[in-house]
């Protein structure tokens, strides 16, 4: 009876699932699981993001909404390559908000002190131009 | 100008110099913190309990209003003063006391001591006079018909005993101090952000370190107001913005010399030269040299930041840390 039921969570850890990497030399870039080793660990493999194939704890990665469709158990990096340039896994996740988001905090954290200074006036210039449409649009 | 002098020790005892040890011995009795005009010789020195003369020369027809202690400083109220700023005069020292924390351990150090009880008003600085040369020998007569009537002795007899134990040398020290070097990420034309001094917070252009070891930076002066200066480079963050100089080069005469203050002559205290002949002394205004020398060097900074749109806007702009941001995680 349970078993039919359909289940209340919608990222599983399986084969094709693409994770974000939580820890290590390449904390940040996502990968594929192709294996499950067991409950704690998987093979993961992100040939176009420069993750090498390895076997990786569940605990230092982050499930993303993403699959790569029917990819085959245990497949090796050619194979997980081609998966991934047909389905375009990589543009997907470069166009969710959530990586653009990152990709903005990495920004920002990386600008020196005088490009921080210009973030700001644009910021105030942004907000000044804000303030005045609002207001604009408001008395009509 | 009839000048008054006000003896302003605490309760202790006052060695009064001259005149007035009658007076002095009256007031030793009751022992109250009165203030005694002097009116017959105009200048007198009263020693206060920190032994050092300690006077101040106030105007004919103020008042004093009342003494307090502020501060470890005796501070006196007066009326009747000209200027109606004036009302609060900071007259001597009382004496800093350094508060015991706990037995033998006062609350301040000793050169904080000493800063506070001025002493280094009081240090003498007298040369001893040169001993006069004794001859090494002196003729002696002698007695008795075969010692041939007269000698030369030594004036000063050699010991007749030598010690028989080594005196200690102090060891001598081979260290001497490394000439600074600068941090890799300063360069001529480098944006510091200042962190201590009057003018901490600015941001300003790195021109070249001196010889001994300070930097030399100009806001520019017409930016943000920080005139040439020599900072530590241990007060400074380096940021990764540069101004292009060019081939601009720091006039050699900008060396640590240039910005040495000019050496003080004799020991007049700062309140006796600010109240010399009873009026405050007037500023002396800005050396016309400095003011050239400054818009020399800022010409082509100037010039440079221009350039850039907002270059100017940034170096005006001061650094702080808001909530949340701690410098370590910055990358500058």
């Amino acid at each position: 009876m349970a078993q039919n039921q359909p289940s209340n969570f919608n990222r599983f850890v399986e084969v094709g699932r693409v994770v974000l990497l939580k820890a290590g030399p390449r904390a940040g870039h996502v990968a594929v699981i192709t294996e499950i080793i067991d409950h704690n660990r998987g093979v993961i493999d992100g040939p176009l993001t420069g993750v090498p194939r390895q076997s990786f704890p569940f605990r230092h990665l982050t499930l993303t909404p993403l699959t790569v469709k029917a990819l085959p158990r245990g497949a090796r990096s050619g194979i997980v390559k081609k998966y991934l340039e047909k389905e375009g896994t990589l543009q997907k996740w470069e166009s969710s908000s959530w990586a653009k988001r990152r990709a903005a905090i990495e920004k920002r954290r990386s600008l020196n002190d005088f490009q921080r200074f210009e973030v700001m006036l644009l910021k105030k210039q942004r907000r000044d131009r804000v303030r005045k449409t609002v207001k604009v649009a408001g008395k009509a | 100008m009839a000048t008054e002098i006000f003896e302003l020790a605490e309760y202790k005892v006052l060695s009064i110099s001259k005149n007035t040890t009658s007076r002095s011995s009256a007031a030793d009795k009751d022992r109250s913190p009165t203030v005694r005009p002097n009116r017959t010789p105009p200048t007198l020195i009263a020693n206060s309990c920190s032994g050092r003369p300690q006077h101040a020369l106030l105007q004919s027809g103020w008042n004093l209003v009342e003494r307090m202690r502020m501060d470890g400083w005796m501070v006196t109220r007066m009326d009747g003063c000209a200027s109606p700023g004036l009302r609060y005069l900071q007259l001597c020292c009382a004496m800093a006391r350094s508060s015991e924390l706990t037995q033998g351990v006062g609350r301040l150090s000793r050169s904080q001591v000493f800063a506070r009880r001025q002493l280094y008003k009081g240090q003498k600085k007298t040369e001893k006079p040169a001993a006069a040369e004794v001859a090494p020998t002196k003729e002696v007569t002698v007695g008795g018909a075969n010692n041939g009537g007269k000698r030369l002795v030594p004036t000063s007899k050699a010991p007749r005993f030598y010690p028989a134990e080594d005196v200690r040398q102090p060891k001598k020290s081979r260290k001497s101090p490394k000439a600074s070097s600068l941090r890799s990420s300063i360069t001529p034309g480098s944006v510091l952000i200042l962190l201590a001094g009057r003018f901490r917070g600015k941001r300003v252009v790195f021109l070249k370190q001196l010889s001994s070891g300070l930097l030399l930076v100009t806001g520019p002066f017409k930016v943000n107001g920080v005139p040439l200066r020599r900072v530590n480079q241990a007060y400074v963050i380096a940021t990764s913005t540069k101004i292009d100089l060019g081939d601009f080069k720091v006039d050699e005469k900008f060396n640590d010399a240039y910005f040495a203050k000019a050496a003080k002559k004799g020991s007049r205290s700062a309140e006796e030269e600010f109240f010399a002949d009873g009026k405050p002394k007037e500023k002396k205004p800005f050396p016309e040299t400095k003011s050239s020398d400054q818009k020399e060097v800022d010409k082509v900074i100037l010039a440079s930041i221009k350039k850039s749109e907002n270059l100017a806007k940034y170096l005006k702009a001061s650094w702080g840390l808001s909530k949340g941001e701690y410098p370590h995680q910055l990358a500058f």
